[in-house]
C-alpha cells in the first residue's frame, strides 16, 4: 500500500467529522465548505466526495438542507446544510471517539515495554 | 449557463437512471448551482468541470453513497419479506392470470376474424359450410353474416385484451413503484 491510499482512507475516515465540526458553528454551501477544507490539505475532499456525503448525512438526518431565499446580490442560488440535533448528537460522539484515537495513538508511539 | 455546462449536465442526468425522479432533480441543482458558485467567483469553467471529473464518475460517486445508505435494519428486512411474500402470491396468480388471458384473446379476436371472413365470402361465392354459424331457437344465423357478427366479437375480444394488458401493466407498475419506495426508505 502505497502513501498516498492511505492517506485517502484517513480522509474517507475523518471527513464526516470535519464536515460536522464546521456546520457546529453555522450553516454552509456545498462549495464554501469544499473551499475552507482546503485549508487542510489533509483532508481537502473533492466534489465527487463532498456534495455525495452531504446527501447522505441528510438523509441519516444529521444534516439539513434549505435552498436560499432570494439573495440580495446577483449570483446563484446557494443550498445551504445546517446541523440537527441529532447531527449534534452524533458530532459529540465522533468527538469523544477522535479524543480516545489520538490520545491511544500517542501512547502507542511512546510505547515501551518494561523488560526484564 | 453556456453549452458546455447544459451538455455535461445532461449526461451527469443519463447516468444518474437508476435514482427516483426528486433524487435526480436534486442532485444536478446542487451540482449546477456549484459550478455556477465556482464561476461567479472567478473560477475557469473548464477547470470547474474538470475539478467534478468525467459525467459517469460523478453520477456513480451519487449512486454509491445513495446505496450505502441503505441500512438493513430489522423493520426493512421484515417489511422486505413481507413485500416479496404477498406479491409474490399474487404476483404469481395476477400476472399469469392477466397474461395468459390477455394473450389468449389477443389470439382469439383474430381468429374470429378471419373464421367470419372465410364464411362470409365462402358463402357468398357458394360454398355450403358444415353446421350453422349459430343458432337461436329454431332460426339459425346465416353464414353469409359472418363477417359482420364474428367481426364485432373479434373487436370485442381485441379490446379486452388490450384493457387486461393495461390492467397488468398497471399492476406491474404499482408493484414496482412500492418495491422502489422499500428500497429507498
Amino acid at each position: 500500500m502505497n502513501i498516498e491510499e492511505w492517506k485517502s482512507q484517513l480522509k474517507r475516515g475523518s471527513l464526516e467529522l470535519c464536515v460536522l465540526s464546521l456546520l457546529k458553528n453555522r450553516p454552509y454551501y456545498g462549495y464554501e465548505l469544499i473551499a475552507t477544507l482546503e485549508t487542510w490539505p489533509i483532508v481537502a475532499a473533492k466534489e465527487n466526495t463532498m456534495y455525495p456525503l452531504l446527501r447522505r448525512l441528510t438523509k441519516e438526518q444529521f444534516l439539513e438542507s434549505y435552498w436560499e431565499e432570494d439573495r440580495e446580490s446577483s449570483g446563484p442560488r446557494r443550498k445551504y446544510y445546517r446541523i440537527t440535533p441529532l447531527g449534534i448528537n452524533y458530532l459529540v460522539e465522533m468527538t469523544t471517539q477522535w479524543s480516545y484515537l489520538k490520545v491511544a495513538i500517542q501512547e502507542i508511539q511512546s510505547y515501551e515495554e518494561e523488560r526484564k | 449557463m453556456s453549452e458546455k455546462i447544459d451538455k455535461y449536465l445532461l449526461e451527469v442526468e443519463s447516468n444518474l437512471a437508476s435514482l427516483s425522479i426528486e433524487e435526480k432533480k436534486d442532485i444536478l441543482e446542487e451540482i449546477q448551482s456549484h459550478i455556477e458558485e465556482a464561476v461567479f467567483s472567478g473560477e475557469k469553467e473548464e477547470m470547474v468541470l474538470k475539478r467534478l471529473g468525467s459525467p459517469k464518475s460523478l453520477a456513480n460517486a451519487f449512486i454509491g453513497e445513495s446505496m450505502v445508505t441503505k441500512k438493513m435494519d430489522m423493520k426493512h428486512l421484515l417489511k422486505l419479506v413481507s413485500f416479496y411474500a404477498k406479491t409474490g402470491f399474487s404476483g404469481i396468480l395476477i400476472v399469469t392470470f392477466l397474461g395468459v388471458l390477455s394473450v389468449s384473446l389477443y389470439g382469439l379476436s383474430f381468429m374470429c376474424v378471419i373464421i367470419g371472413a372465410v364464411l362470409s365470402i365462402g358463402t357468398a361465392f357458394g360454398i355450403q359450410f358444415p353446421g350453422g354459424l349459430m343458432n337461436i331457437g329454431f332460426w339459425s344465423l346465416p353464414n353469409i353474416l359472418g363477417l359482420p357478427i364474428l367481426g364485432s366479437f373479434g373487436i370485442g375480444l381485441h379490446l379486452l385484451s388490450k384493457y387486461l394488458r393495461r390492467l397488468l401493466q398497471e399492476y406491474i407498475a404499482g408493484v414496482a413503484k412500492k418495491h422502489r419506495l422499500i428500497l429507498e426508505k
